[in-house]
């Protein structure tokens, strides 16, 4: 399968602290993978390299792109929307995804919008956390791109709801995409998950397939993760 | 990759909607103050154009500073950040977008003391000095103050955005130990060479115009708007590379 993703040799550094060293990863077109990791080991970091928004030394490549430009054609990231005024409703937000993002599909954030239930006519200001965070998850899903990443989508959001967002994720994914899902709910993300990229002293510590670690270890994907802060597992 | 016209039409939007809720709040301030000149018993034809006259600087000084920090806001902003276009083209259609805000505020402005003028006539009319004394030339100047004052708009947001990436981009170097007191130190050392290098330049125009038009002329201020856009070019430029290579949004 050809990658979607490919980085070689990425550090990034932030006010004379060393964020994440020399990570290399590729990941293959048509999966959905888990970043796991603790607060603060640089997930999030990771994604802002890979959009252009946070500028570090090595290579990224997106389906061919190299240049931060060219990567965030083919890149929809879960972007907190900082930059509307509170004030704006909605249906402003869509109009402006819909204007900026030619692979934007209207038919599809009204789908996602119907199944989130959310009301176009809302303002900004009024949606709580989670609902917000559903706002978040259908204007970046209603795009068409190669690589989807959602930095914590399911923040904020009710167990009911994540559980059936989670369950309905590959739905929403096109076939020839890959999704990259940061999460501290790993046990139920866990099953949607093709692979598993854990991000620890930082670096990557760990890229395997989600069966490979269920057959070789025996255990579930919450247990191998958490055995790797208690030291238990060898992940050479 | 977003076209340019798809930019600057969801950056003006925002600046537009700014401008206007600006211009309502100061045609209510006309409208109130007006009012109570007339209990007052001291309303006459001319009233509304002073009225308008006087109030119309605060939503333009207001304006400005509001459309200063949009166009700041975009450069750190994931929102606008992400969108698939060449900074350069990012950069201009955030500037321009604002300076297209600040032309409309102004034709407002004009259709307002044109209006309140045409309904003071009579009375404002007598005022006035004779024609003969206005001169006959007065295109020229009107024009080169308009240009003047849209060109002091993009260099006061140029010189603005070159202070905030270049603080911006140094903060991202910084320790984190008392990094907002090294922050300001450096926002005064790259305001003080800002001013510094754009005051050499402009200095320098003012000189060439001097020994070159012998300082009567017009030609003058044409002098001083190349300078100006002199100085735009070279910001702008210092931008787009800060933009390229050094500056972050704001994580989330």
């Amino acid at each position: 399968m050809p990658n979607v993703l490919a980085i070689q040799g990425l550090t990034y550094k932030r006010n004379q602290k060393l964020i994440l060293k020399n990570i290399d990863l590729t990941l293959e077109t048509g999966k959905i993978v888990g970043l796991l990791g603790e607060n603060g080991a640089g997930k999030t970091t990771l994604m802002r390299l890979i959009t252009g928004s946070a500028q570090g030394s090595g290579d990224i490549m997106v389906s061919d792109a190299t240049t931060a430009t060219a990567r965030k054609a083919h890149v929809s990231f879960s972007e907190q929307l900082h930059g509307f005024n509170k004030n704006v409703k909605i249906s402003r937000v869509v109009d402006f995804y819909q204007t900026v993002y030619s692979d934007f599909d209207l038919n599809r954030y009204h789908e996602l919008a119907d199944f989130l239930q959310l009301n176009g006519e809302l303002k900004l200001l009024a949606l709580s956390k989670g609902m917000r965070e559903k706002l978040i998850i259908a204007l970046t899903l209603a795009r068409q791109t190669d690589l989807y990443l959602l930095d914590e989508p399911f923040g904020g959001i009710d167990s009911m709801s994540r559980k059936k967002i989670i369950s309905s994720i590959i739905q929403w994914k096109p076939d020839n995409a890959t999704m990259l899902i940061s999460d501290h709910y790993v046990t139920e993300i866990a099953p949607i998950l093709d692979e598993i990229v854990v991000v620890k002293d930082q670096t990557i510590a760990v890229h395997q397939k989600t069966d490979t670690i269920r057959s070789e270890s025996g255990m579930d994907i919450e247990d191998y993760y958490e055995s790797l802060y208690a030291g238990g597992v060898d992940h050479d | 990759m977003t076209k340019m016209s798809a930019l600057f039409k969801t950056m003006g939007w925002t600046k537009f909607r700014q401008i206007n809720q600006m211009i309502l709040l100061e045609l209510i301030a006309v409208a109130v103050t007006g009012i109570w000149t007339a209990i007052k018993g001291n309303f006459n034809l001319a009233t509304l154009f002073y009225l308008t006259a006087s109030w119309s600087m605060l939503p333009y000084v207001v304006g400005f500073i509001l459309l200063a920090v949009s166009t700041e806001k975009a450069y750190t902003a994931d929102t606008f950040r992400l969108i698939p276009i060449e900074e350069t083209r990012f950069y201009l259609m955030n500037l321009l977008s604002s300076l297209a805000t600040l032309v409309y505020f102004m034709v407002v402005q004009a259709v307002l003391y044109g209006l309140t003028f045409w309904l003071g006539w009579s009375r404002i009319s007598g005022m006035l000095p004779p024609m003969a004394t206005v001169g006959s030339n007065v295109v020229e100047p009107i024009i080169v103050m308009l240009l003047v004052s849209l060109m002091t708009a993009l260099l006061i947001w140029s010189t603005i955005s070159f202070v905030h990436l270049v603080t911006s981009a140094t903060s991202n170097f910084l320790p984190k130990f008392r990094q907002r007191a090294l922050n300001v130190v450096v926002y005064v050392i790259v305001i003080f060479i800002t001013i510094r290098v754009a005051g050499f330049i402009v200095h320098g125009v003012a000189w060439f115009a001097r020994i070159t038009f012998n300082g009567t002329d017009l030609g003058q201020f044409w002098l001083a708007l190349a300078a100006m856009a002199v100085v735009i070019l070279v910001e702008g430029a210092l931008n787009v590379f800060l933009l390229k290579r050094w500056v972050e949004t704001a994580a989330n």
